[in-house]
């Protein structure tokens, strides 16, 4: 089973991925940036879901200190967001996929199996086009 | 740094150390000639001292001597003379004294006083004359008088042991030390002739080494100075004058070395003149054969060859090429020995070397020059020429190496040249046909834009519409150029969407563009698939409803546009409704036709008198009843069950709706009555039945028994007529006739009575099957019901009172009596339960008994629920029969939870209720069972359900029947 950490400071929607999410995959729970930066740094995750506005230091700034991590730089990272300019935010400073708000109740478990499966893939892709690119150069 | 020539180097570094050998040996001869004459100077001066002692003491001695007479005689005078002349004769005396033995002196002779007589003879106490009259034996003592060094000399003159005075002479160094002063002086003169004759020879010494040291200095640098005056011209570039130094030394070598250098100089950059010349003509020529001769006959003048060829290692390269000097030369032979050696595989080689050729008695010798690409020797040339004259030397290896580099170098630039040539070549073509075709596209898809009969559009990233539309977009939003326009406000500026779904789809279409893909996966749900929009004359008439695809654009992974694809469907959605009704009418037009025509038509009869008995009683009623409820709800439920036997689906419906109304209503004693809403309950439930009704009279043209209507040997009569016929016979019956016209009458009678029966085992057809096709929804084996009739047929007006009746029992003991197949199994029964109807006719009654072998009824429930409900008194003594009787009470049921099908303990009251109305009766009969201890008795118990009906339901029959379905 995938390991997820969910970054969300709303009891009410922290409940709402448990109940998306907890039949398909092994969920942890953090409740703000730091204790989350803590956790990633000590656990291999397959996939970070993230709210966007979160207590003290908020998403993108948290996703921006774990992408400064070598270990952490290829880690899936998924965002929630309830508006443009967070999904905009958390793109710029590493994030790797992003949901806007509400999600769908349906569709939101295979979308994540999704992201842990393509992410990857594409992030490899990426890099192997950059490097080429600057082989070429 | 500053250059000082060697030679100026080499004076200075001789002079000096000449110079400092001059000073150390002068110094040391200065040295040696102080050290002597000091020396020398010491011993004369002791020597001097010690024989002035002497001289003193043998003075003092003598006179002592002589003195004793003098003394003894008082021989003053001739003391005082020879005192005086003892002074007078010695220089070194500075004084003489005579003194007695009372220190009395009688002669003193100082030089200032030469005859020593003396005025006064006062006892002299001075520390010398102390010192001389404690004397006993002569003595001498250095001391210091008048700030001379003076040795005082004293003897006692003593005549028969007796002192009679003491003779004293004080002898002065001071003329000694003059003499020492005087030889020193004079040594010192000789030290410094000596010094300044050394000088003189120094600087003599000095002056012709000088003259020595820089003659030679200049004969060893002169050449020096050549060489570097050589290389001065060198450094400026002319390289043609020669050094020669004729000398045996290691300058002549260096000279001869410089001067090679120089030749090698000159012939390397001659070399690389001709190769710089040679790059310059390669560079520009465009074939290969070119390049190979221009560098053949570059090296051919270069060798001095009289005969030069290239020739390739492989056939695919054809370059062979040759030239010989003088050009009028005799070439043949060259060739036919370098073909003899090339056939022997002789001339090959990966580096550049020399060969032997024979050509008859003459050595002539080749160099080899391969041109190597890679490790692949591709050409060689052959230079070749007399042995003497074809030199090999270092330079010449270089410059064959760098000239068969740069002629590989040329030809891979002409080999890429063509290749890009024929790469642009084909690029141009690639790209004519790609233009073609994308022009064609182009215009396919703006002729395609322009006709389609659907909106398409693609929103770009800044949100607006992409110039490239369908144009057919105009036409539904009703508005010309939508290039350009805002995508949001074009598509739901006129819809009733909030502004919060609008803030949504903004949001969700600005974050898709420059996005991954996948993004628009999870998040595309937030794009509202279909929309109605106001027209622009807010006619709602006019609004139309547009259904939305949305599509990502995507290069590279990335979404570059949405693309949009609007449909009008107003049209379709009026035909989808209009399509939905159809469809409700072919379903019911088929679920009539499976049906029996007359069972349905029974079924409606029924139905309609239930509805219109409830609607008779909601409207006599003014207050709540549970009486009342409870008729209502068991009308509804005889409804439903029937509805659901004929599969009349969309009847089921609305009843349901109602018997869960009245259901509730009869629960909850606290909602209160109304009328109104009952009824219009009720015309729901009517409408439905009418709905199916009109179908089969207008659509189907049934229902209307057509009299007289002729079958294959059957006949059709009318219900109406035979129970008219019917009727007139049993009045006629009633009447006096005579035995024979009475008993023609009454089997008329019977006859038509048949006619109008059935065997019950047909009656009961569609209930075994209902019965069956509930087991599967049970998830149940289907039951075997076994129905053993005898004597019989039942007559048709009383058909709906055995179906109901057969229903609501079969249902009962398939949903709560039988068990699912496992638990039978595990009690030792056959999975699939038995439901058994045994009939006869006893003594003009139709006696039925109606059972299963399932687990039978929980009268621990029954009892439990009717304590509850007050149907049972508490705290008695109860009776298990009366218990089981409770059933028939309306609202008793004994399954945990409701189900669709049956379990509202409506069937038993209902059934009791239909069967008194017929003028039967029913009761419940317990099977006890010895085996069983006492709480299992009470918990459940088999039981018969036993049924009398009277005469009218049934036409009695001498003969049998048994059926088992």
């Amino acid at each position: 089973m995938k390991d997820i950490l969910v970054i969300e400071d709303s009891p009410i929607e922290a409940a709402i991925y448990r109940k998306l999410l907890a039949k398909d995959f092994s969920l942890t729970f953090c409740e703000n940036a730091e204790d989350a930066l803590i956790t990633v740094k000590q656990t291999d995750f397959d996939l970070v879901i993230s709210d966007i506005n979160l207590p003290v230091m908020n998403g993108p700034e948290m996703i921006a200190e774990i992408r400064k991590i070598d270990r952490l730089k290829t880690l899936s990272i998924v965002v929630v967001s309830s508006d443009q300019i967070g999904i905009k935010r958390a793109l710029s400073a590493g994030a790797n996929g992003w949901f806007l708000k509400p999600i769908s109740p349906k569709t939101f478990s295979s979308s994540i199996h999704k992201a842990i499966k393509l992410i990857p893939l594409k992030y490899a892709k990426k890099i192997a086009q950059e490097t080429s690119l600057a082989s070429n150069r | 740094m500053k250059f000082v020539s060697i030679r100026q180097k080499l004076i200075l570094r001789v002079s000096l150390i000449l110079s400092l050998a001059f000073l150390a040996v002068l110094s040391l001869v200065s040295y040696m000639s102080i050290d002597i004459s000091k020396t020398a100077l010491n011993r004369s001066e002791i020597q001097i001292e010690s024989s002035l002692i002497a001289k003193g003491q043998i003075l003092t001695q003598n006179n002592s001597e002589a003195l004793k007479g003098m003394v003894e005689d008082n021989a003053f005078s001739a003391i005082q003379t020879l005192v005086a002349s003892t002074v007078e004769a010695d220089a070194d005396i500075l004084f003489g004294t005579f003194m007695d033995m009372d220190s009395s002196p009688w002669v003193m002779v100082t030089p200032d006083n030469l005859t020593g007589l003396l005025q006064s003879r006062e006892t002299l106490k001075d520390e010398n004359s102390v010192w001389v009259s404690t004397l006993t034996v002569p003595s001498v003592k250095l001391t210091k008088i008048d700030g001379l060094t003076v040795y005082l000399f004293a003897a006692p003159i003593s005549v028969d042991d007796e002192i009679l005075g003491f003779i004293q002479y004080a002898l002065s160094t001071k003329h000694m030390l003059t003499t020492i002063g005087e030889a020193r002086l004079e040594s010192e003169k000789a030290l410094v002739r000596t010094i300044l004759s050394l000088l003189i020879l120094g600087f003599i010494t000095g002056i012709l080494s000088f003259i020595a040291v820089r003659r030679m200095a200049i004969k060893i640098s002169s050449p020096l100075k050549t060489l570097k005056e050589a290389a001065d011209t060198i450094s400026s570039g002319n390289y043609s004058t020669s050094v020669n130094i004729e000398s045996n030394d290691e300058i002549g070598m260096l000279s001869l070395n410089f001067d090679t250098m120089r030749t090698t100089i000159q012939k390397k950059i001659k070399d690389l003149g001709e190769l710089n010349a040679l790059g310059q003509t390669l560079s520009v020529i465009e074939t290969e054969r070119d390049l190979f001769r221009i560098a053949l006959i570059n090296s051919h003048v270069h060798s001095l060859a009289t005969f030069s060829c290239i020739y390739a290692e492989s056939r695919q390269m054809d370059m062979e090429s040759q030239c010989q000097y003088p050009e009028s030369g005799d070439t043949n032979e060259w060739t036919e020995a370098i073909q003899h050696l090339l056939a022997e595989g002789k001339l090959h080689s990966n580096t550049i070397e020399t060969h032997d050729i024979p050509i008859g008695d003459c050595a002539q010798v080749a160099i080899l020059v391969p041109f190597l690409a890679g490790e692949k020797t591709i050409a060689t040339m052959l230079l070749c020429g007399p042995r003497e004259e074809i030199i090999l030397s270092d330079s010449d290896h270089e410059y064959y190496q760098s000239l068969s580099q740069m002629v590989l170098v040329s030809k891979r630039n002409i080999n890429l040249k063509q290749e890009i040539e024929q790469h642009n070549l084909d690029l141009e073509v690639t790209i004519k046909e790609r233009t073609a075709a994308l022009q064609e596209k182009t215009n396919d898809i703006s002729n395609m834009m322009e006709n389609m009969h659907q909106g398409l559009f693609t929103i770009t990233a800044d949100g607006t519409i992409h110039q490239e539309y369908a144009k057919f977009l105009e036409q539904i939003f009703d508005t010309p150029n939508i290039a350009g326009s805002d995508a949001m406000d074009l598509l739901f500026s006129r819809t009733a969407l909030g502004d919060d779904k609008k803030d949504q789809i903004s949001a969700v279409l600005g974050s898709l563009i420059g996005s991954d893909e996948m993004m628009f996966d999870f998040n595309s749900h937030l794009l509202v698939p279909d929309v109605e929009i106001r027209s622009l004359d807010l006619n709602p008439e006019d609004s139309k409803f547009l259904e939305l695809d949305w599509d990502p654009i995507t290069s590279n992974g990335d979404i570059s546009k949405i693309m949009v694809t609007v449909r009008d469907v107003s049209a379709i959605k009026v035909l989808e409704v209009e399509a939905a009704e159809q469809k409700i009418e072919l379903e019911i037009i088929g679920q009539i036709l499976a049906i029996d025509s007359e069972k349905f038509e029974n079924f409606i009869d029924s139905s309609l008198y239930f509805v219109d008995r409830n609607r008779i009683l909601i409207e006599s009623t003014q207050e709540r009843s549970t009486d009342v409820i409870n008729e209502l709800f068991r009308n509804m439920h005889t409804i439903k069950g029937n509805a659901r036997t004929y599969g009349l689906i969309h009847i089921t419906d609305s009843v349901h709706a109602a018997e869960t109304f009245y259901d509730r209503l009869r629960s909850s004693p606290s909602k209160s009555w109304r009328p109104g809403q009952l009824l219009s309950q009720l015309d729901a439930v009517q409408q439905s039945l009418d709905l199916y009704a009109n179908t089969n009279t207008n659509v189907l043209k049934r229902g209307e028994g057509q009299p007289g209507s002729v079958g294959k040997g059957n006949i059709v009569i009318d219900q109406t007529t035979l129970s008219a016929i019917q009727s007139q016979i049993t009045s006629l019956l009633d009447e006096n006739l005579s035995k024979v016209v009475y008993e023609k009458l009454d089997a008329a009678k019977t006859l038509l009575g048949l006619m109008d029966a059935s065997r019950l085992e047909d009656v009961l057809e569609d209930v075994c099957l209902s019965t069956r096709s509930l087991a599967k929804e049970l998830g149940k084996p289907e039951p075997v019901i076994e129905i053993n009739a005898e004597g019989f047929v039942i007559r048709n007006d009383s058909k709906e009172l055995f179906n109901n009746v057969c229903m609501h029992n079969f249902r009962n003991s398939l949903d709560h009596g039988i068990e699912t197949a496992e638990v039978r199994e595990a009690n030792g029964k056959s999975p699939e339960g038995h439901i058994i109807l045994d009939a006869s006719i006893q003594s003009n009654t139709l006696e039925m008994r109606i059972y299963d072998d399932g687990q039978g009824i929980s009268l621990k429930k029954i009892k439990e629920k009717a304590l509850a409900n007050g149907d049972l008194p508490q705290g008695e003594e109860i009776s298990n029969q009366r218990i089981a009787d409770c059933l028939f009470i309306p609202g008793m049921s004994t399954a945990e939870t409701l189900t669709n099908i049956s379990g509202r303990g409506v069937g038993m009251d209902a059934v009791k209720r239909f069967i008194e109305e017929s003028g039967g009766e029913v009761g419940i009969q317990l099977k006890e069972t010895a085996s069983r201890d006492d709480n299992k008795k009470l918990d459940l118990v088999p039981f018969e359900l036993l049924i009398k009906l009277p005469q009218s339901t049934f036409i009695q029959q001498a003969s049998k029947g048994t059926g088992t379905f």
